[in-house]
């Protein structure tokens, strides 16, 4: 076989085990209609298992990059996380126990580890500009899946569709085996590079962008749902199909398309979902209207941020660090945006002053995306760059400098403060390593930026390399 | 710098006081107070905005120092008698005077004189040129050498030097 056919092949088996595990975390433990189905069954009250669920997978997710630092360990990871799942999973064919409560906290923590993990893989099979696709067919497969493991434990036995959950589990344990490593393994206090150094600040800004939109999301869910509660038939499949078939559509765009017109459109829709709610009825045609509008939204958001984390797995060493505290914004954002929404409806006014609220507090949240997104392209772009320039050598490095004239002679001291910003470092650093105060790294930054006609970073690295390239 | 930070606190009471006074009116809806208050919170704002900039060229001066020249006074405290020639501009104890903070287009240092026993300091725009003149207390030819290569590291301007 062919490198190139290996590579798609090992890349299509990390796929595969990952929207099966993730099939079983939709499904069952993460707000899941099955778990919903089995506490009902037994007429418990839910809110606290999906709030322990909730809160151990976020654990899971958010510290697993802490100790898993190669690659090898985050199979090792993948595949007893899924393990554990599977015991933890195992109490809940039985009458309830506080075994379902641990279950749940050991499962949650367990799977969040897993998919943390996968954060390696995705980083190493996947190509930088495929990674929207493999991450569109994660979520497409992982929610066809759930919306059949719903279907049977609604309309069959919530058992059945434990027992289909677990299968998915198991055959995710089975394509995870199959899933090679390579000996590389991330050796702490490695040179660090450039990009690398400064990849803090744009994944707190991510993880801000993720929780606005899953705070959202977790709000819609809790004011719309419960009116269009009659509709459970229709509700236990349809409920998905705008977001995969959003996903498909995001997928399939054209790499030149303008992300953030799609973003737009995402925001147009959610409104305009909040907007028919408060208009339309509670019948069939109009939950249609509603649920398409807002979960077809819900599927450009959720794939916008997923690309983006999946860009920044590049300027890291520790995938599984970024993509699982990226991820753990998501769960926050879910868990925050319930607590908002049950809230919201649990005060005591009519149904459609509750769903003005909710559209207020969307409305106000989606205005700050656009500025969200725009700082976060600026700073993914400086570090593109940033990364470009480190892989070159020193003497390539030197002759972009020497290239680029400015409008004005730099002085000694600007050109010891521009070599150390093409280090990627930040003012912060510049600072410790010059002797010199922040405010006049900052001063001297400014002063650069304007020798060289520029206004960041970004537009400075940009404009040094594009010199280089045109000579 | 005390005397800018002192003007500063100044300033954010006179703010604090403005605000719970016309905040006060709103509520007792007290309308000429209002206005009367609220003039006097918008005034102080611009006053405060004012001396936080002035802190912070004053601040980034007082860091990046090139020479120190003081003045012998028992009059002033230490503070005030001490003129500092910076990357990033002259303070004479009690008025800034920037060069370097706005890039090519801002105000800049443009040539330096060191004589046997003052300094020479010219800074400005297109527009407007300024000249500043200090007794220095820079005794020998070699401190003088010293004081030229750090401005010229710091500032790009290569001082001459005169009379020695």
């Amino acid at each position: 076989m062919s490198d190139g056919a290996k590579s798609l092949s090992w890349r299509v088996k990390s796929i595969v085990a990952f929207y099966l595990v993730f099939a079983y975390i939709l499904s069952f433990q993460f707000e899941g209609q099955v778990l919903y189905s089995l506490l009902n069954l037994h007429h418990m009250e839910a809110s606290r298992f999906i709030f322990a669920g909730i809160v151990a997978h976020f654990v899971g997710l958010f510290s697993c990059g802490f100790f898993v630092k190669s690659q090898n360990a985050a199979k090792d990871v993948m595949l007893a996380g899924m393990g554990v799942c599977v015991v933890a999973t195992m109490p809940f064919f039985f009458s309830p126990s506080p075994l379902w409560m641990g279950g749940l906290l050991v499962g949650g923590f367990a799977s969040g580890c897993s998919v943390a993990s996968w954060g390696h893989f995705l980083k190493i099979y996947t190509p930088k500009n495929e990674r929207i696709k493999s991450s569109a067919d994660v979520l497409i497969y992982s929610n066809i899946i759930m919306i059949g493991i719903n279907v049977i434990a609604i309309h069959w036995s919530p058992y059945f569709g434990l027992a289909f959950s677990i299968l998915c589990l198991l055959l995710g344990i089975a394509f995870t085996v199959a899933i090679p490593t390579q000996n590389e393994a991330f050796v702490p206090g490695d040179r660090k590079s450039a990009a690398n150094s400064n990849l803090w600040k744009p994944l707190l800004l991510l993880c801000l962008f993720v929780m606005i939109i899953t705070i959202n999301s977790g709000l819609m869910y809790q004011v719309m749902n419960p009116a269009f509660q009659h509709l459970t038939g229709l509700v236990s499949w349809y409920w998905a199909v705008p977001y995969i078939l959003a996903l498909v559509l995001m997928r399939n765009l054209p790499q030149k398309a303008k992300r953030s017109m799609v973003l737009y459109a995402g925001m147009a829709m959610i409104m305009g979902a909040f907007v028919c709610f408060m208009l339309l009825g509670r019948h069939t045609f109009d939950y249609l209207v509603v649920d398409t509008l807002m979960l077809g939204a819900c599927g450009i958001f959720d794939l916008f941020w997923w690309s983006i984390l999946g860009e920044m797995l590049d300027y890291t060493d520790n995938p599984t660090r970024v993509f699982g505290i990226g991820l753990s914004a998501n769960v926050l954002g879910v868990f925050l945006g319930g607590v908002l929404g049950v809230t919201v409806t649990s005060v005591q006014v009519p149904s459609a002053e509750v769903a003005v609220i909710a559209l207020a507090i969307v409305c106000v949240t989606v205005a700050i995306l656009p500025l969200l997104n725009r700082q976060l392209v600026k700073l993914l772009k400086s570090h593109t760059y940033l990364a470009v320039y480190d892989s070159m050598s020193a003497d390539q490095q030197a002759a972009i400098l020497n290239k680029t004239e400015p409008l004005d002679p730099l002085t000694t001291r600007e050109q010891e403060v521009l070599e150390w910003i093409l280090s990627g470092r930040s003012n912060r650093e510049i600072a410790a390593s010059l002797y010199i105060s922040e405010s006049t790294v900052k001063t001297h930054a400014r002063n650069i930026f304007s020798k060289y006609d520029v206004t960041s970073r970004a537009e400075l690295i940009s404009t040094l390399l594009r010199k280089q390239n045109d000579t | 710098m005390q005397a800018i930070r002192r003007r500063r606190m100044r300033y954010v009471l006179l703010l604090t006081s403005s605000l719970c006074l016309a905040m006060g009116s709103v509520v007792g809806f007290k309308i000429g107070m209002t206005v009367v208050f609220g003039v006097t919170v918008i005034i102080s704002l611009i006053l405060l905005a004012k001396q936080n900039r002035l802190l912070y060229q004053a601040n980034l001066i007082w860091d990046n120092p090139i020479f120190l020249v003081s003045s012998a006074s028992v009059l002033m405290s230490p503070e005030q008698a001490t003129t500092i020639v910076s990357t990033f501009g002259l303070w004479d104890g009690s008025k800034v005077h920037q060069w370097g903070l706005a890039g090519i287009r801002g105000v800049r240092l443009i040539s330096t004189d060191i004589h046997k026993g003052k300094v020479s300091l010219s800074f400005g725009n297109e527009d407007e040129t300024t000249r500043a003149e200090l007794m220095h207390g820079i005794t020998n030819e070699q401190e003088a050498l010293d004081v030229r290569e750090r401005l010229r590291r710091e500032t790009g301007v290569t001082a001459t030097i005169m009379d020695w």
